[in-house]
């Protein structure tokens, strides 16, 4: 049953990524042919490199691989799945052992949806996410309406596809997103004369700003799941640290690394951060900062009491006797050991890090507007709730998902590892 | 009894020391003369020495310490330049409506969690545990800002039963006292719920755990064999025997409401502290940031300490084994 359902899921991705694979050519050929020519690009302007490479064009080479990727591993996986006698090995990621992990299942999805999403949203995006168009007509639209947008406010790289102008033009699409601001030439009296035109669907609506709610998501993720990865590594090293030498030095080290934990637990961690945030300012590195600077007592609590545990084993009291350096044997002994509840912790600062973020860009502190984020997209719906419940509701039900599948995730780590 | 709660106040008052050692700190070593953002080059000397006194700034580093030590005994916390008074009474104006906030919140939080606990006694079945368990933590993990813009679109938008924000609805001071008291409970409802549903499904979680581990004990066995109802069962002794170590944790759930009530406040334009602290951020109100900091912390620590004794005075098993 489950099976069945896993492996319909899997052919309507694969479907579903062929129509937009097909749709979104342009964007796909573009990103792939500027990959391509960016060396020789490079030769070309070889003193002017620095203005060729911009973040956004990084954005579309990244995307273009993992799209390719994620597209022909579903190809592969579904021509499996379709062509019978090619069927003879079962798809592997639909094998489960036990049948009582669909919420682990479910969680990985969703995870794995929340990364490649992020990944994939300069393809997928229909839209830029700061894009506004003409506001009269494209304000407040509800889900699944259909937009006209000047062909430039598309913004996608372009490319002219003559053969001969090819390397001409490579400089100006290497520059990506911004060419569209060059070309638009700021005439704003009667916005779409004369002006080619496309249609576009807009998925989850536009917002109060006639911004594209499903493109903001997509790009949302991005900022949601770099800003959480950047916290959790700072997190988890300054906790694994003092977590470690707390639990392995012991006595004068311990308590007062401990009763400092104690002393920074007893401050509720969103009034720390707002605290530091009044000294410090908020841009996206302190945000970053505070947030790690914040988030490491509960990391480092956990791997001291799984050390202290640890060092009453024989194996460990054995490796001292022998004079072993206790930096090598923290190396070899304990850290392969506290490993998986390491992994376990992690998991779940994640969610404690992308909440803590949603909250703060929530309350209008943390990733400012226009800037598209979670949780400043909710705060911001939040005095439209009356005219337009799509931009709202969407935001929400993502950040929950991408929440609720985290802690699925961490939840069947620690069964699997106690 | 009496040795356990002398050494719960001791180590909360070096608890509350450290913390106002860390606040000054804080406000200290960071970057930056906060004096200096409000002291114009217009401004006569006087008055900027002034500023400079409010802030504990004049002086050596261990003066500053122990002034701003002493002016903590004293009750000084610090002068807010932006709503022109002492910290201390504004927090003390503002408390109180956090307080009942949050009181409320947890009063809430243990009803549910009793009640849905009591209902998945009845019937022990693994469909329905297993419903238990996802649904909890969803609830758990969906963050709260959500559940009040849901609630908000159900019960505000789309059917106009509850209000969406402030604790009174305009005139309402000239209406008899029932129809205040219940205009209020009325505007308390949604906040009271949003800060409350999460905890409860945390707080079910752990006593759904204390209340199997009770189920399986003798005394049990024996109170059914006895022929004793269900109900009563689990009220008169499954209850009282699983709900004493989750005490404890009503104690921590009270730093999680602060902070909770920092976004329901901000969401249902509540008074309170969290609105107090955010509006102190955006007018860059140092003093007042760094007081209701110092308010949360302390009330953290004194709800910490108030669980532990009551969880003392409830289970007098506790006792024997802290002494030992």
């Amino acid at each position: 049953m489950r099976k069945k359902f896993l492996n319909a899921a899997l052919l309507l991705l694969t479907a579903l990524m062929t129509v937009l694979s097909v749709l979104r050519w342009k964007i796909l050929a573009a990103a792939i042919a500027s990959l391509v020519s960016f060396p020789f690009a490079c030769l070309e302007h070889y003193n002017g490199t620095a203005s060729l490479m911009s973040i956004n064009t990084a954005d579309y080479w990244l995307a273009a691989i993992v799209w390719i990727g994620l597209w022909s591993v579903c190809l592969h996986s579904s021509y499996r799945l379709i062509i019978p006698h090619a069927a003879r090995h079962p798809v592997r990621f639909t094998q489960t052992q036990n049948g009582t992990q669909t919420e682990y299942l479910i969680g990985l999805f969703l995870l794995a949806g929340a990364i490649a999403g992020a990944a994939v949203a300069p393809i997928l995006a229909p839209v830029d996410p700061l894009t506004q168009g003409d506001l009269l007509s494209t304000r407040m639209k509800p889900p699944l309406s259909v937009l006209s947008l000047e062909e430039n406010d598309l913004s996608c790289l372009t490319l002219s596809f003559s053969p001969g102008v090819m390397f001409e033009s490579s400089s100006r699409y290497l520059l990506g997103r911004e060419t569209k601001y060059i070309s638009t030439g700021g005439s704003f009296s009667s916005p779409l004369e004369g002006k080619k035109v496309s249609e576009v669907l807009v998925l989850l609506g536009t917002d109060d700003y006639g911004r594209d709610v499903f493109s903001r998501l997509l790009y949302g993720a991005r900022y949601s799941l770099d800003i959480g990865m950047c916290v959790l590594a700072l997190s988890l090293v300054a906790g694994t640290l003092i977590g470690f030498s707390a639990g392995y030095f012991g006595g004068m080290v311990d308590s007062t690394l401990m009763r400092l934990c104690d002393l920074l637990l007893s401050i509720p961690p969103l009034f720390t951060t707002i605290a530091l945030m009044s000294f410090l300012g908020s841009s996206i590195p302190v945000l970053i900062l505070i947030l790690g600077a914040t988030g490491w007592m509960g990391v480092a609590r956990i791997i001291r009491g799984e050390v202290l545990h640890l060092r009453t084993q024989e194996y460990i009291i054995a490796s001292e006797l022998l004079g072993v350096h206790p930096f090598r044997i923290m190396r070899d002994h304990l850290f392969p050991n506290a490993l998986p509840i390491l992994v376990t912790v992690a998991v779940l600062q994640l969610g404690n890090i992308v909440l803590a973020e949603a909250s703060l860009s929530f309350l209008g502190l943390g990733i400012r507007p226009p800037t598209p984020s979670w949780g400043n997209m909710i705060g911001d719906s939040l005095h439209m709730i009356e005219s337009g419940w799509w931009m709202g509701v969407f935001p929400g039900i993502a950040l929950s998902a991408l929440l609720i599948s985290l802690h699925f995730l961490s939840d069947r780590n620690r069964w699997a590892t106690s | 009894m009496v040795t356990l709660v002398i050494r719960r106040i001791a180590v909360a008052l070096v608890l509350v020391f450290g913390l106002a050692t860390l606040v000054f700190f804080l406000s200290r070593l960071l970057p930056g003369d906060p004096a200096l953002l409000f002291i114009a080059p217009s401004v006569p000397a006087s008055v900027a020495d002034r500023l400079r006194n409010d802030f504990g700034l004049s002086g050596s580093f261990t003066h500053q310490y122990i002034s701003w030590i002493a002016g903590i005994l004293h009750g000084q916390i610090g002068y807010s330049f932006s709503l022109h008074r002492e910290v201390l009474g504004i927090i003390g104006n503002t408390l109180p409506y956090t307080l009942l906030l949050a009181g409320s919140a947890i009063a809430l939080e243990f009803v549910l969690a009793i009640g849905v606990v009591y209902c998945l006694s009845l019937k022990n079945s693994p469909s329905r545990n297993r419903f238990f368990s996802v649904a909890s933590i969803s609830m758990y993990t969906i963050p709260s800002f959500w559940i009040a813009y849901l609630l908000l679109q159900t019960f505000t938008v789309s059917s106009h039963i509850f209000p969406s924000s402030h604790y009174h609805s305009v005139g309402i001071d000239t209406a008899s006292w029932l129809s205040r008291n219940a205009d209020f409970l009325l505007h308390l409802i949604l906040p009271v719920c949003t800060l409350a549903l999460p905890g409860a499904a945390g707080l079910s979680r752990f006593l759904k755990a204390s209340v199997d581990q009770v189920a399986g004990m003798e005394y049990v066995l024996f109170a059914r064999s006895q022929g004793q109802s269900t109900t009563r069962i689990f009220f008169r002794t499954i209850l009282p025997n699983a709900i004493a170590p989750l005490l404890t944790l009503g104690g921590l759930e009270l730093g999680t409401l602060l902070a909770g009530a920092l976004i329901t406040e901000q969401i249902f334009s509540l008074p309170g502290m969290g609105r107090l602290t955010i509006a102190a951020l955006f007018a860059r109100d140092y003093p007042l940031i760094l007081g209701c900091t110092m308010t949360a912390g302390i009330a953290v620590i004194a709800s910490n300490m108030l669980a532990d004794i009551l969880h003392a005075t409830l289970d007098p098993r506790i006792r024997g084994v802290r002494r030992a």
